[in-house]
């Protein structure tokens, strides 16, 4: 492929106070790539994603976002993030599904200024992309973690951006949901070329959806397709010896 | 002057300073309290409060309006509460909860050290509706004003920032600096509550209407709308309750709003 990345990230490392999180990591993440961010925990998966979106810089290495550094990055509009702990609300706080969307849009919109009929317009077509229509009306803190988690979703895709980074977004979300999310997020890749990278402990899962692997223990271990990954004696050098990994039918 | 129950609390001039003060505060403590309580933040109020009297007591041991004392003070303590907070240096419990007497000790120990300043303690840590006078309107005032301006014309960039800091600076929100304003329009709010509501009570105000409010409402921007609703009834009330029963206008504004409090979570009880 001869396109450019949307994330390109040369000789990266990072330490947290002198202990070493993250050393000489190179990784490409090309238009439309589903890849899978996969390591065990303090592995630094949670930290490259930290790099990536420009809320802690490299210790050396650069990070560059669609071809500019990520330092000097502004149009995070084109970027929708969804963190790990989906929400740092006091959670009975009465946000509803529709407030909590819009704030995908703050970016677009602008300091100082409100929201649109046009904002609207993306919120109301954002959750119906994600099934949440119905529910646009009712607070986040009533529904189901799978549904909130479509809500989220709906959120980093209101800005209509080029790239969804999801970190550890099936933590809380019962098996059932799980499978629908990730049908979701296919969907999304195929049906939108929305990128994706999507950091998750859940090797099994991740190895089956996305369309390429990287693993990561402080070091990149490896970057392939989940096939190479699978093939290769990567689990043992990840989790140490007797972890086997586990292909599902698809 | 008419004989009317009305007319008679409005004859008196300290009484139309205190509604006005107080409609202020009434309108700018819960608007803050919002945001503070949806970023967990409620505690602060209170160290600030309680700090802000370090600085009334500097104020007067200074000779100079004792409210800007308190500003000075929350200012300052404002930055490196959030600059603790943000660098994760304390948990922000031990670091307020530190502060928090700490500024009380050194408010008892200036006043104690202050023998010409003529302070009234008391009134400072319970408030009173006799004290506002045409200078402290000077400075609430223009100072509410300006909480409830930034609080309209960020709305939407503090509402995420409530929601969720991460995600909310990912989206280019400028969250250092906007959550650096908010703790020190929190202190700058403290400081306009403190002659009616009172340093120990202040942070009861910025937090009960919120929790009243929050029974009930269906979205955050309603949560705003019902949370300065009771806060302006509760200071009004007070205000009244004050005036005619003769106690410290802080107590009956925090109990009529606890009473509103109480109210919201027995009409979420009653089905449909």
């Amino acid at each position: 492929m001869s396109a450019k990345p949307i994330i390109r990230a040369s000789d990266v490392s990072f330490s947290y106070r002198e202990k070493p999180a993250l050393a000489g990591i190179n990784i490409d993440v090309l238009p439309g790539d589903y890849l899978g961010v996969i390591g065990p925990n303090g592995g630094g998966k949670t930290t490259l994603l930290k790099l990536v979106l420009g809320l802690v810089r490299p210790a050396s290495g650069s990070v560059e976002l669609f071809g500019r550094p990520a330092a000097g990055f502004r149009e995070w509009s084109r970027i929708g993030y969804v963190p790990q702990k989906a929400t740092s609300v006091e959670s009975r706080f009465p946000f509803t599904v529709e407030e909590v969307v819009a704030f995908g849009r703050v970016d677009r919109v602008g300091m100082l200024r409100r929201f649109k009929a046009a904002d609207r317009e993306a919120v109301t077509r954002a959750l119906a992309e994600v099934n949440m229509l119905p529910q646009r009306g009712a607070l986040l803190s009533e529904l189901s973690g799978g549904q909130q988690q479509r809500v989220f979703i709906a959120k980093g895709l209101v800005s209509d951006p080029d790239i969804l980074i999801l970190d550890e977004p099936t933590v809380g979300v019962d098996i059932e949901s799980q499978d629908e999310f990730y049908h979701l997020l296919s969907r999304l890749n195929r049906e939108q070329g929305i990128t994706l990278v999507v950091v998750s402990h859940d090797i099994d899962v991740i190895a089956n959806e996305v369309k390429s692997v990287a693993c990561l223990n402080q070091t990149l271990i490896c970057h392939g397709t989940p096939l190479e990954f699978i093939k290769g004696d990567y689990m043992e050098k990840l989790y140490g010896r007797g972890r086997k990994f586990i292909l599902h039918g698809h | 002057m008419g004989t009317d129950l009305m007319p008679g609390i409005f004859s008196y001039d300290f009484m139309l300073r205190a509604f006005m003060a107080g409609i202020a505060i009434g309108l700018a403590a819960p608007l803050i309290g919002c945001f503070l309580v949806a970023k967990r933040y409620s505690i602060i109020a209170d160290t600030l409060a309680h700090a802000s009297l370090a600085g009334v007591a500097a104020g007067a041991l200074l000779f100079i309006n004792p409210l800007l004392g308190a500003l000075g003070v929350g200012f300052v303590l404002a930055l490196v509460i959030e600059k603790l907070r943000a660098g994760r240096v304390l948990t922000g419990d031990v670091a307020l909860a530190m502060f928090m007497s700490s500024g009380l000790a050194v408010a008892i120990v200036l006043i104690g050290l202050s023998k010409n300043a003529q302070i009234d303690l008391f009134s400072y840590l319970f408030g009173s509706i006799t004290t506002v006078s045409g200078q402290d309107l000077w400075i609430i005032l223009p100072l509410a004003g300006i909480v409830v301006a930034f609080t309209g014309l960020f709305y939407k960039e503090l509402a995420y920032l409530a929601f969720d800091d991460e995600s909310a600076q990912v989206s280019g929100v400028p969250a250092t600096l906007l959550n650096q304003a908010l703790v020190i329009l929190a202190a700058v709010t403290v400081v306009l509550s403190l002659r009616i509501v009172g340093g120990l009570l202040i942070g009861a105000l910025m937090v009960i209407p919120v929790a009243a409010a929050m029974q009930n409402s269906r979205s955050f921007r309603q949560t705003i709308f019902y949370a300065v609703s009771i806060g302006l009834l509760s200071v009004i009330a007070g205000l009244f309750a004050s005036f005619y029963l003769n106690i410290a206008a802080g107590g009956a504004i925090v109990l009529i709003s606890l009473l509103l409090f109480a109210i919201s979570v027995v009409w979420k009880m009653i089905p449909g």
